[in-house]
């Protein structure tokens, strides 16, 4: 290893006095040293905000509101089961409803814009496809969103259940999950999302709700 | 100084190297949501929407609310558009869905056979190759007919419509 005033070596370490009293080629690397220290140091943050290492949860198709600072917030664990309402004993018809048990919700969540929800899905699976947003309507004790009206002999008359689904956006969030945004900004009233069963015959399904309570409540 | 600038002007042109690798060609960031991509790379975005359904016995009326969708194209040019997906390529690659609906009293309809919308048998012919990291491209096998379009998959509600005009009404 070179050391002494007139040396060139980049990498050799001379053996220099503190700052005031360095001598100049000291200063020259000292002066060097601290740029690419500096670099790298820039550098270095720049990447590792990209992979700043985010919450995700721990068990799959379970669902979190994602707070703003990145905190996952457990919602209503439920389970929505589908029910049939006839209309007049059945004589005028019967409607399929996804039913949770409560008017309402137990979380509560302010009407602030779009929230965010997280969820673990296992395997390449579409968060469009796994995951079902409604906005439910309070009823006789209960939530319920109408699914699909039937007439007398059983024949679908129409489809309800389009006028009470909640759009999203889904990116990736972490190693293996997604970020759920709704694309509207949610009105206050109650909410579940649904994590569709593999199961098509399955008449209940895993849900998680909240409600949105007006911004002066 | 010269190692020092030498340093600086290296650790540069990595990060332009990697902005640039970031800026070579758009990926949409949500799953499942199309755009169309102009023959410069640029993304426009669809008009997003979820189809009325009406069963009607054994077909299924699809309706969507507005005549015309506000995002125009011209016919007579090869469009393609873009898509990210969260499956396999293959796997996606089936589920994607290209309709046109009839402008009929304010609306936008279709009438399809339960049966052929189970089996993906309704949609316009598309052909889907891979686009960027996770994204498929998504060209019409044919050129589109001025009327109105929505694509979709196959596996979600969202339908993201345009329209095509005659060319000379552009």
């Amino acid at each position: 290893m070179l050391r002494g005033r007139d040396s060139r070596i980049f990498l050799s370490l001379p053996v220099c006095e503190p700052w005031p009293n360095a001598c100049p080629s000291c200063k020259k690397f000292l002066l060097k040293f601290a740029s690419v220290a500096l670099i790298l140091f820039l550098v270095a943050g720049a990447r590792g905000q990209d992979m700043k290492k985010l919450t995700e949860p721990e068990s799959p198709s379970v669902l979190y509101k994602l707070d703003s600072s990145g905190q996952l917030v457990p919602l209503e664990s439920e389970v929505v089961r589908i029910k049939r309402k006839f209309h007049a004993w059945g004589f005028s018809g019967v409607t399929a409803v996804y039913q949770v048990e409560g008017e309402k919700s137990r979380v509560r969540l302010k009407a602030e814009g779009k929230p965010e929800f997280v969820v673990r899905l296992e395997g390449k699976v579409d968060p469009l496809e796994a995951v079902q947003f409604y906005h439910f309507d309070e009823l006789d004790g209960s939530r319920v969103v109408p699914i699909v009206d039937f007439d007398i002999l059983n024949r679908m008359s129409n489809f309800q259940v389009v006028h009470a689904t909640v759009d999203f956006n889904a990116e990736k969030y972490g190693s293996s999950s997604f970020k759920l945004i709704s694309v509207q900004v949610l009105v206050p009233g109650e909410y579940c999302l649904l994590i569709k069963p593999t199961n098509k015959s399955e008449s209940k399904s895993p849900g998680f709700c909240f409600g949105i309570d007006a911004a002066g409540n | 100084m010269k190692l020092g600038f030498a340093a600086l002007a290296f650790a540069l042109s990595f990060s332009t190297v990697s902005l640039a690798q970031k800026e070579k060609a758009f990926e949409p960031q949500y799953a499942s949501v199309f755009y169309y991509l102009r023959a410069s790379g640029e993304a426009v975005e669809l008009e997003r929407q979820i189809a009325n359904l009406v069963p009607k016995g054994i077909k299924t009326l699809y309706v969507i609310p507005g005549e015309k969708s506000p995002v125009r194209f011209r016919a007579g040019v090869e469009m393609q558009f873009v898509v990210r997906v969260t499956e396999d390529f293959d796997i996606a690659s089936t589920t994607l869905q290209l309709y046109r609906f009839d402008s009929q009293n304010g609306m936008r309809q279709m009438l399809f056979k339960n049966e052929d919308l189970r089996r993906n048998k309704a949609t316009l012919k598309l052909n889907a190759e891979r686009y960027g990291s996770s994204s498929l491209k998504v060209v019409p096998t044919q050129k589109l007919a001025p009327g109105e379009y929505c694509l979709s998959r196959s596996t979600i509600a969202q339908g993201f419509c345009f329209g095509v005009d005659a060319a000379e009404n552009q």
